[in-house]
């Protein structure tokens, strides 16, 4: 399989978008609409971050930036935090993505969770600062567990979609 | 597009943690223009959202539809708690269509009485929930109609047995509706009959707060609660639930829309009924004074705008 690296990258790049589209649409799907209902996972960032650490090539800044906003965008809730959170994370995922990649699965579904945890405080800091009012913790909780549990499928998506370029 | 290719040369480091700074800085300024001049982004939100509405329209409609057939499916295996839950249902209608039926015939009383004619001009439209929020952020769903359709911001949205909220975002072919339990939600209420005034004001669990109510007493659980109309917003007398009283005092709304099956949701479009402020034309002279009967009574302010 002789490619070029470029050619790769935007073949990366297309699937995650197509794929982001999808996960994005399929979030917006009105079941849980009660209040008390639970929130769903965030299956942009599970693709997000598992495209950053299985084919980093595949998501430049731009790509990061658009998909994350688009996504606050329909969602309707605070603007630019969460983008502001993941440029952050894909920071720290390039450097020690490796030793995630290398290390036991477990580790890096665990510090994937963290990380969207933190992105969750970061937003809620950003809104307690705005005096905007922020949901109920519990609420919170669940929705950063949904999304950890969603971690492993999208893994698993980065590595079996058309290789690009797989991150060795 | 050189912006996160990632081969760190050391002169390269420099510019690249210039453009993570520039990156970082539009979002802060993003969040920070979110907050300060809402209407402004909610117009260009609305304007994206009216661009995926119809890939949410062809995926959304055939997800749910799987799904509630699953959910249907379930509940199929529980007819037993369901028979039960319609029994109840039963119960509670009846008492219900009593009340309606002596609310009816109060109403043809006091019509009679005085000759009025309630709210002139409500019309609505109704629309399809094509998503939600998707993410506890917002308590908020999307339909398919938009100010094509006549809807404006502010709107009231209400399923068929009461108000879900107020529109808040208009594109041409969708809206979005924030509910009365997100915590942006603000509604003046009246509670009937002890007639006490409150502020509805969601705080995104499935049960928003009465605020500002003056005192509990005379006011007892299942009472209705309805909208004002104060503020001009929404019309008045619609129906937005009943109170429930918390164990430890505290006084909630049970919303009487049922939100766990929102599917359709009907947008009211109100043309407020003309107002009378300032002198009119007894005072002023030039305008001229129309008499009781007539529809409109002039605005001496504007002597209308679309006429002249």
């Amino acid at each position: 399989m002789e490619r070029s690296a470029l050619v790769g990258a935007a073949q990366d790049r297309a699937i995650l978008i197509l794929l982001a589209a999808i996960a994005l649409i399929a979030g917006l799907v009105p079941l849980g609409v009660a209040a008390g209902a639970w929130p769903g996972p965030d299956l942009v960032y599970v693709l997000l971050v598992a495209w950053t650490l299985r084919r980093p090539g595949g998501l430049d800044l731009l790509t990061l930036m658009a998909l994350s906003l688009l996504a606050d965008l329909v969602r309707g809730g605070p603007l630019g935090l969460s983008t502001l959170a993941l440029i952050g994370i894909r920071e720290f995922l390039l450097r020690a993505g490796e030793d995630l990649r290398r290390g036991p699965f477990p580790v890096e579904w665990a510090v994937v969770t963290v990380l969207f945890a933190a992105l969750i405080v970061l937003q809620c800091v950003g809104l307690w600062l705005a005096f905007s009012p922020r949901p109920p913790l519990w609420m919170l909780a669940v929705h950063v567990l949904l999304t950890g549990l969603a971690y492993p499928p999208a893994a698993a998506l980065a590595r079996l979609a058309p290789p690009g370029r797989v991150a060795r | 597009m050189p912006a996160g290719r990632n081969p760190v040369p050391s002169l390269g480091r420099t510019l690249r943690l210039v453009i993570l700074g520039g990156a970082g800085v539009v979002c802060v300024a993003l969040f920070i223009l979110w907050r300060i001049e809402s209407p402004r982004v909610e117009r260009v939100r609305a304007a994206i959202v009216d661009r995926v509405a119809p890939s949410l329209e062809w995926s959304a409609r055939p997800f749910a539809g799987i799904v509630r057939m699953i959910g249907d499916f379930q509940s199929f295996a529980r007819v037993y708690d369901q028979n039960e839950e319609l029994r109840r249902d039963v119960q509670r209608m009846q008492s219900w269509r009593e009340w309606a039926q002596q609310l009816e015939q109060e109403n043809a009383r006091l019509r009679a009485l005085n000759n009025v004619r309630l709210s002139p001009r409500l019309a609505f439209t109704t629309g399809e929930v094509l998503a939600d929020s998707g993410g506890p952020f917002r308590q908020s769903a999307i339909v398919n109609i938009g100010a094509r359709d006549g809807v404006e911001d502010g709107s009231a949205a209400l399923d068929g047995l009461g108000l879900v909220g107020r529109i808040a975002g208009v594109g041409q072919t969708t809206a979005r509706i924030v509910f009365l339990t997100d915590a942006n939600s603000k509604v003046p209420v009246v509670v009937r009959p002890s007639g006490r005034r409150a502020m509805v004001a969601g705080d995104n669990s499935d049960a928003p707060r009465l605020d500002f109510l003056e005192s509990v007493e005379g006011i007892t659980p299942g009472d209705r609660v309805v909208t004002t109309g104060d503020g001009g917003i929404f019309p008045p007398d619609i129906l937005v639930g009943q109170v429930a009283l918390l164990p430890n005092g505290a006084v909630r709304l049970r919303p009487a829309a049922d939100y766990r099956r929102l599917e359709f949701v009907r947008i009211l479009r109100v043309d407020p009924s003309p107002r009378i402020e300032g002198p009119g034309g007894l005072i002023q002279s030039g305008i001229p004074l129309t008499l009781p009967g007539d529809k409109v009574l002039p605005d001496p302010v504007a002597p209308g705008p679309e006429g002249g």
